[in-house]
């Protein structure tokens, strides 16, 4: 037990910070997505007996974790979806605005990237923050290497399409 | 034709469009948001709170058959289990200091005191201030207790503290064990052990948290 106890502490510190923020751009929240890594590591340790390749562990994680969200979000109502319309700041789920200390060009994008449709975010998710190749999302979410592609070519599009819009209004001043 | 997600863009090559790295850099930027403090703690102990409570009992196996045996010949059972003797505090902390969390002390980022206080109270602990130097906290084993397991990084090095709710010491003892200096003592309604490198900080922390823990909640 003491080996498995040492090797769940070794896998929890080398993983926690970017599966939490896989989570965190999954929900859009920050107190769901630490809810959410929490569950997705009871689980782990649940099933640590089933890891056989260690390398393969993030993306194992990152499996439990997306499910755990299916799961969680079967539970809550979709609110959080109506984050995309929203012009505000994200939110947080405690009606807490976490707003950007001040609007420079990485809190537009934060804005954009948490607007994004989740069937283009989550696969710009998997790539730039969990290193997956298209194959290897494309197996995750059951979708083709193509379809995969499209998905990441529009999800970059549409962010800079959205900063485009953020800077054209910030210089005519309708912010 | 309308396009959905599962055609490939006409007249141009598969592209995911990540060819500018300007852009890319900002985008991990912008993805990289920061993680809070203590997720690892709070993950390690939610994990080893639940393995805790799913642990199956244990008989020793040798008893398990003594009993039967003496239910087949239609005797009494004396016990169905003898009690283990009972480990020296000192040893515990020392063993499990050593062998089970040894990193411990290698943190060195606070812990939110309201990380504490729920820790301490998970442990049936209620904290009326909570001292700020905690830089790791865990509830650990040690033997059959429970124990609240933490370090509190000092300017002579790291103490390591292990307080545990409901066992009852009677004296209090100051010791040597495998290169530990430690210190043992009867604390509010359990005991407190402290294990360093040196005691330069032990009264000065044994007062803190002499002040610091409270009556357990009752039931």
């Amino acid at each position: 037990m003491a080996s498995k106890q040492a090797q769940f502490d070794a896998l929890v510190r080398a993983t926690s910070g970017d599966l939490y923020r896989f989570g965190y751009w999954l929900c859009r929240s920050a107190a769901l997505a630490d809810d959410l890594v929490q569950e997705t590591y009871l689980r782990a340790w649940r099933s640590l007996d089933d890891l056989r390749d260690t390398a393969a562990a993030k993306a194992w994680l990152v499996t439990i974790l997306r499910r755990e969200h299916a799961r969680l979000f079967e539970r809550k109502t979709p609110a959080l979806e109506s984050l995309e319309d929203r012009e505000s700041p994200l939110p947080d789920d405690d009606g807490a605005v976490r707003a950007p200390d001040d609007e420079s060009e990485d809190a537009l994008l934060h804005r954009a990237i948490a607007r994004l449709d989740r069937k283009y975010r989550e696969p710009l998710l998997l790539q730039v923050l969990c290193g997956y190749t298209c194959e290897e999302i494309a197996a995750e979410l059951g979708s083709t290497p193509q379809a995969v592609m499209t998905q990441l070519f529009r999800a970059r599009q549409k962010l800079k399409v959205a900063l485009a819009g953020d800077a054209a209004g910030d210089a005519h001043g309708t912010r | 034709m309308a396009l959905d997600d599962h055609n490939v863009i006409p007249f141009a090559a598969p592209h995911d469009g990540g060819d500018d790295p300007a852009f890319e850099a900002r985008l991990k930027r912008a993805l990289a948001v920061p993680v809070p403090a203590g997720l690892d703690e709070r993950v390690l102990l939610r994990q080893t709170t639940a393995a805790r409570r799913e642990a199956p009992r244990r008989f020793p196996g040798a008893w398990r058959a003594a009993a039967a045996l003496a239910l087949a010949l239609g005797g009494a059972a004396f016990y169905l289990a003898a009690p283990k003797p009972a480990q020296a505090l000192p040893e515990l902390a020392v063993d499990h200091t050593l062998h089970h969390e040894p990193y411990a002390t290698a943190r060195t980022a606070r812990v939110a005191p309201s990380q504490v206080r729920a820790l301490f109270a998970r442990g049936g602990v209620l904290l009326d201030e909570v001292p700020a130097d905690v830089h790791y906290i865990n509830l650990c084993d040690l033997g059959p207790d429970l124990s609240v397991h933490f370090v509190s990084r000092q300017p002579a090095g790291p103490v390591t503290l292990y307080y545990v709710p409901g066992r009852l010491e009677s004296m209090r003892m100051d010791f040597r064990q495998d290169g530990f200096v430690g210190r043992s003592l009867p604390l509010a309604r359990g005991a407190l052990v402290m294990l360093a490198a040196s005691d330069t900080d032990f009264d000065r922390l044994e007062s803190t948290w002499r002040a610091a823990l409270a009556v357990p909640p009752a039931g």
